[in-house]
């Protein structure tokens, strides 16, 4: 899979998580759901552990968005219950697509996430866009997971003066926490400042002919992928304008 | 060869000016040692031939800087890259990519060169400064000296007639040194010209000119 041309990968994430924003029926949205989670693992490796480690953190979230469709939308057929705590077969239906659209786009993220700086360069410079796209996006994607990392860096330091967090008031563990966020915040714009005269140093956005070391040409694996979501997308308009 | 004629630097903050006519000339192969206590101007002289300032540090700067009867002031300071290389002291300030080669390209491919002339390029500052021992190495996660010697390694790529380095040897073991001390050979007795703060007194004696600052 890794056969694939980046800007293959890339399109394929848009591709998902468009149909994630724009699909409504349930049946399309599990198939996108589906192969979205096919993609990843054929891209990556078919991690289960690794895949529930990480959409478990999800799930309060995904019990929060049942509760509160099933509550508040009073539409459809009722399916179970009376008065306040009836279900309705719409209320459901949302609850379901709603965290199938969350599932859908944070796995097309995870496919984004797998990129580095020079497949985003070798994606764009396809398209003949200029690298600063590739570099502002690629900063984008990957500034959060940095400034998470710096994060949890500070609370290490945090825990070897000796302070355990656990056993400090929750009001102090907001402080701590608030302290840590703001000023790992405050340096990754300075240093953004100082890294953006770094990169100016070396020649980024200067005029005349760039080339690139790094060449990717697309291969039959890409045709193959293009033609495939040509078909589904063709099906599923065929599907809901017949 | 360099000119700078009449240098003048006064910061904003600040109520006397940090240069005032400060003028000297280097010839090809000259090496210009810089000394001085902190805060006496040795970086701000790097940044004011580089183009930082007073194009992204807002100063007062005036002064000609001529490099081969080419006058820099008006060249923006992406362009700077065709004719100087600059070491910034902390090397995580110019580490972005997740590999070794891309950083050792990125300025080649900005600069339009072929493949194969970045191939060779990168093959020989590769082998000058010992990348390979961490080529597979994502270079974020090097040690300081290792990305310092990165940061040398992709100037050296540069292949430029000028070079400005900020304490070059800081975090480099004694082995390092020895790499950096033949690459400036090296580059002197081809007729670069290198502009250089460093507390390496065994480095400093490769100098032809020593300029204190301080005094």
């Amino acid at each position: 899979m890794t056969k694939l041309h980046p800007l293959s990968l890339i399109l394929a994430a848009l591709w998902f998580s468009t149909a994630a924003i724009f699909v409504p029926q349930l049946t399309w949205l599990t198939f996108a759901f589906l192969l979205c989670a096919i993609f990843r693992g054929l891209l990556t490796v078919f991690n289960l552990q690794l895949w529930w480690k990480q959409i478990k953190k999800m799930i309060p979230l995904f019990i929060a968005i049942i509760i509160i469709q099933l509550l508040f939308t009073k539409k459809g057929n009722l399916l179970w219950g009376k008065s306040w705590y009836a279900i309705y077969s719409v209320g459901l239906h949302r609850s379901i697509a709603v965290n199938l659209r969350l599932l859908i786009l944070f796995f097309s993220a995870q496919i984004l996430l797998i990129l580095n700086y020079e497949d985003f360069d070798i994606a764009f410079s396809a398209l003949h866009l200029p690298e600063e796209f590739a570099f502002m996006i690629f900063y984008t994607i990957h500034i959060i997971p940095s400034a998470g990392e710096q994060i949890q860096h500070s609370l290490q330091l945090v825990k070897f003066r000796g302070i355990n967090m656990r056993k400090l008031p929750v009001k102090s563990q907001l402080n701590i926490y608030r302290n840590i966020s703001l000023s790992v915040l405050a340096e990754v714009l300075s240093r953004s400042a100082v890294q953006a005269i770094a990169l100016d140093l070396r020649g980024f956005r200067s005029a005349g002919k760039h080339t690139h070391l790094l060449q990717k040409k697309f291969s039959l694996y890409d045709i193959i992928f293009y033609l495939f979501i040509t078909v589904i997308t063709l099906l599923y308009l065929f599907s809901i304008l017949t | 060869m360099l000119q700078v004629q009449n240098l003048y630097l006064h910061y904003p903050d600040q109520t006397e000016p940090l240069f005032e006519n400060l003028s000297f000339q280097l010839q090809e192969g000259n090496l210009l040692w810089l000394k001085g206590p902190n805060g006496c101007g040795k970086t701000s002289l790097l940044n004011c031939i580089s183009g930082i300032i007073p194009q992204r540090i807002k100063a007062e700067c005036s002064g000609t800087i001529r490099l081969n009867d080419l006058d820099l002031n008006p060249i923006p300071i992406n362009e700077r890259f065709r004719y100087l290389a600059y070491q910034i002291s902390d090397p995580d300030n110019q580490i972005f990519f997740p590999r070794v080669e891309k950083e050792l390209s990125f300025a080649l491919e900005n600069a339009g060169l072929t493949i194969p002339q970045m191939k060779e390029r990168i093959s020989k500052a590769t082998e000058e400064f010992g990348l390979q021992d961490f080529w597979e190495t994502e270079p974020g996660k090097l040690s300081r000296g290792q990305k310092q010697l990165l940061v040398l390694a992709f100037c050296a790529a540069q292949d430029t007639p000028l070079y400005l380095l900020d304490e070059p040897t800081s975090a480099l073991s004694n082995e390092s040194i020895l790499k950096v001390q033949n690459w400036l050979k090296n580059i002197l007795s081809k007729g670069k010209i290198v502009i250089m703060v460093e507390h390496n007194y065994e480095l400093g004696s490769l100098a032809t000119q020593i300029l204190d600052l301080g005094k």
